[in-house]
């Protein structure tokens, strides 16, 4: 969700997010069957929940019994998480002055990620000087 | 918000697991495939089960003032999309074990700060005088409980005169400085939602 929404009742990131949860998981049947019609095998392993970690335990799948609210909507890693930050100055980049950002400040280094990107990949894995953090929107 | 990507020592790589729980995001770990909760950085499923991130302290501001307060700061290399909020409409909030308070940004701005006992914890929220942006420090320095004032743009201890940088908890007269507690921001509702025993404060 990234904890973030609006202030309504139903906030709008939230069903924003959903929404496009469920576009995305439709886009994704329908390569599903598109692959299916060529090779069942790959058609099946891109249906599979586990996504791009077809070996992975997934609680969800083994058949754990699952929390209330709780809503399978995407496989693994559709929405990619970003694993290899880069950082650079800020002169080298062009955001919005008006621009949110979450901010760290950690063993004496500072950096900014950008909300307007981290709405739309959600996860980032970083280190930051040597602190192992996961920044997500 | 930013959590420690780390149990028991070990750093561990996270993906996103693409399910929702509670309308909210959820992870998996790329070691035990346990589910995870991203508003309480619990885990919810699998082997992991009840283990909980630790929550580290960040901050949200526009990118303006962030350059302003840290020049040196790196930036991701990333681009940018719209947004339709600002900051004043979210809440600060401060989660120290199971207890928790927040307060709106907007009445943080108007009062200034706000003193707080969280899990036992002596707490000082503060909004930047300057720019629209919040702290939040534990208000035991060295193990003594302050009462912490923010005065002309600083914060103050008036037992002792001692003075501190609002945005750095950097202290300006000799003393040791101020510990960062962690918090996040979010909407109220989300807050809500995930810390229903929670205080909210505010309007």
């Amino acid at each position: 969700m990234g904890l973030i929404g609006s202030g309504r009742r139903v906030p709008l990131s939230m069903r924003t997010r959903a929404t496009r949860y469920v576009v995305i998981t439709l886009l994704m049947a329908l390569v599903a069957v598109a692959c299916a019609a060529d090779d069942t095998d790959t058609g099946a392993r891109t249906a599979q929940r586990g996504g791009l970690f077809p070996d992975l335990y997934d609680p969800t799948s083994a058949g754990e019994p699952l929390p209330d609210d709780y809503r399978e909507s995407l496989p693994r890693d559709a929405i990619n998480p970003v694993y290899d930050p880069v950082f650079v100055k800020p002169g080298e980049i062009d955001w919005p002055l008006d621009e949110l950002v979450i901010g760290v400040d950690l063993n004496g280094e500072q950096r900014a990620y950008p909300v307007g990107f981290l709405s739309f990949r959600e996860i980032v894995i970083d280190d930051h000087r040597g602190i192992p953090t996961m920044v997500t929107w | 918000m930013v959590h420690r990507r780390e149990i028991d020592g070990q750093p561990i790589v996270f993906g996103n697991q693409g399910d929702l729980w509670m309308n909210a995001m959820t992870w998996f770990d790329h070691d035990t495939g346990s589910v995870w909760s991203q508003p309480t950085g619990e885990a919810i499923l699998g082997p992991l089960k009840g283990t909980t991130l630790e929550l580290l302290p960040s901050t949200l501001s526009t990118w303006q003032d962030w350059q302003e307060r840290f020049p040196d700061t790196l930036a991701l290399d990333a681009f940018t999309r719209r947004h339709e909020f600002s900051i004043s409409q979210m809440v600060v909030a401060v989660v120290v074990g199971d207890d928790s308070v927040a307060i709106r940004f907007a009445d943080l701005r108007e009062q200034g700060s706000l003193s707080a006992s969280i899990g036992g914890e002596p707490v000082l929220i503060v909004a930047d005088p300057e720019v629209d942006r919040w702290a939040a420090y534990s208000r035991l320095v060295d193990g003594v409980e302050l009462d912490l004032q923010l005065l002309n743009g600083e914060l103050v201890d008036p037992a002792s005169d001692d003075r501190w940088d609002v945005a750095l908890g950097a202290s300006k007269t000799g003393a040791l400085p101020l510990d960062r507690v962690s918090a996040f921001s979010s909407f109220g509702s989300d807050y809500r939602n995930f810390y229903p025993d929670g205080e909210l404060l505010g309007s």
